[in-house]
């Protein structure tokens, strides 16, 4: 079925598509969307709606039906995902499956409510305390924020990794005809970890706190493994127009967009532009980057609604071989298409304002 | 094929349902649709607004800098959004609230008094944003009544035949009044 429909109200269908049964929130704009929706949706499936008394609950309250075994879902908007990191923490640690969203909006601080990326950093290279990494999609589209919800579901459970989706004000209240899968099959994976009553079988136990640091570290260490798995076999990215491309702009969420529009017209004007989107930012494809670099790109622009934060992740896969610019609007200013065409332009003609 | 649209008035105005109506139109059209609503804080007495973009080929930015048309339901908007207008863009405005004091440059004006309209040949001012939508159609020609027809078919297949009249109505009378 073909629908118009918000990105917010994408991703919940997405959720309700992929299995999930369950849904804590709190609400905060822009992303109300998905409580509204889901107080809606959930009890039509016989799934349980519960608005949270705070961010902390909600998380809280993930961490139990995930612990339970159940699909579980909480989404917020910045300052909301702040309030969870400590709950993201523990969800991490005790490897309890889950899918997280934060639609973010211009910080920090309380900041503002329009459509902003600062919160790179705090998604891909940890938040909480402690050595931790989530699945994190950024999608681009209403259809990308249902499809990645039901991917995410699937591999939360499948490496017993949180998954969550980082996307923006744009993305999440845009309406966009989303293609609604009608016959998805969850996948059914075993849980044999789960609190599910432990009649005819040995306890099972789920917690953080490992007093022994042998033991914690040995914790660690299964974690970084599943870590190194996930960037062999789930790095997922769009090349748009890289085949011949001598300057490529790495844009994630609303303004790979804009830099689909950008590349165009410096096509028309004889730069060889092209695009690459990573739709996981962690796993980063640090690799796809590479073969660009193989491939002659001299030049990569990252554009990003922040003050340059994927900007290291890139740097940290080009290492030195390319050269590396940056256009950034922040505080949930737009990336505006002409200076963005201006700069892949200027970098073309070697002329770089990096 | 692309065409830009900014709708703005007064919050109950419908201008993100009128809005809607024409991403739906063009989605039954088979066309990309991207609909952008303001959302948050807006104050009472402030204007609503919100972005269409339609369009044969993909869509990059759902925001519009630069619109080809203009739909202002209330003087504000005109202030508001006039700059956002291509120079030979078109501006339709709702001249049973908008007074004539703005200057439009080369751009092409289209003034519609569409609460006395409404009233008048409805008997009702709730469809008066169909009303534009009939009238937008027909200056751009981007979108063939019968998909606009379809779309309001399906949009109030819950309320009813009357209702669906009623706008099915408004829709040709913004049709025949430019």
């Amino acid at each position: 079925m073909r629908k118009l429909i918000k990105g917010n109200e994408a991703m919940a269908e997405g959720a309700v598509i992929a299995g999930c049964r369950y849904y804590f929130g709190y609400p905060i704009t822009p992303q109300n969307e998905v409580p509204a929706y889901m107080s809606k949706r959930l009890p039509e499936v016989g799934g349980v709606f519960v608005q949270a008394e705070s961010e902390l609950a909600s998380i809280n309250m993930v961490y139990g039906a995930s612990a339970a075994g159940a699909r579980v879902m909480t989404t917020t908007s910045s300052p909301g995902f702040s309030l969870m990191m400590e709950g993201v923490s523990y969800l991490a640690a005790s490897r309890l499956p889950c899918v997280l969203a934060n639609v973010q909006r211009g910080g920090p601080g309380l900041g503002n409510i329009a459509p902003a990326q600062g919160d790179y950093f705090q998604a891909v290279k940890g938040g909480g305390h402690g050595d931790y990494r989530l699945i994190v999609f950024a999608p681009a589209s209403p259809q990308e924020m249902l499809d990645l919800t039901i991917l995410a579901f699937e591999l939360s459970d499948k490496y017993r990794v949180p998954a969550l989706i980082l996307s923006d004000g744009i993305i999440g209240q845009m309406m966009e005809s989303v293609d609604i899968p009608e016959n998805y099959v969850p996948g059914k994976v075993d849980k044999p970890w789960a609190l599910t009553g432990a009649e005819g079988r040995s306890k099972n136990v789920v917690c953080s706190l490992f007093l022994d640091e042998n033991v914690m570290q040995n914790l660690n260490t299964e974690l970084s493994d599943t870590y190194e798995e996930l960037k062999k076999s789930e790095v997922r990215y769009e090349s748009f127009m890289t085949d011949d491309a001598e300057a490529v702009i790495v844009a994630f969420g609303t303004p790979s967009r804009i830099a689909k529009n950008a590349v165009l017209r410096a096509r028309a004007e004889g730069c060889k532009a092209g695009l690459l989107r990573p739709i996981t930012i962690f796993p980063f494809p640090e690799k796809e980057i590479s073969s660009l670099i193989e491939n002659n790109v001299k030049n990569f622009l990252v554009t990003e609604m922040n003050s340059g934060q994927m900007l290291e992740d890139v740097k940290l896969a080009v290492s030195g071989r390319s050269n590396v610019h940056f256009y950034g609007t922040t505080g949930g200013v737009i990336t505006d298409e002409d200076e963005m065409t201006d700069r892949i332009m200027s970098i073309c003609k070697g002329g770089s304002r990096g | 094929m692309t065409q830009k649209i900014i709708i703005s008035g007064f919050g109950g105005q419908g201008v993100l349902s009128a809005g809607l109506l024409i991403a739906e139109s063009a989605v039954e059209e088979g066309w990309n649709a991207t609909f952008f609503p303001s959302y948050g804080a807006e104050m009472r007495g402030g204007t609503a607004n919100c972005h269409v973009i339609i369009s044969d080929s993909e869509i990059a930015s759902p925001i519009i800098k630069s619109a080809d048309t203009l739909i202002a339901l209330n003087s504000p908007s005109v202030d508001k959004f006039l700059p956002f207008l291509k120079e030979n863009g078109l501006l339709l405005v709702n001249s049973s609230v908008v007074s004539g004091n703005f200057d439009a440059g080369t751009r092409k004006v289209v003034e519609l008094p569409l609460d006395s309209l409404a009233l008048e040949k409805l008997g009702n001012s709730k469809s008066a944003n169909v009303i534009i939508i009939g009238a937008f159609a027909k200056l751009t020609n981007v979108l063939k009544p019968e998909k606009i027809k379809s779309a309001i078919e399906k949009k109030f297949a819950s309320k009813g035949g009357k209702i669906i009249d009623m706008n099915l109505r408004a829709l040709e009378l913004g049709a025949v009044s430019v």
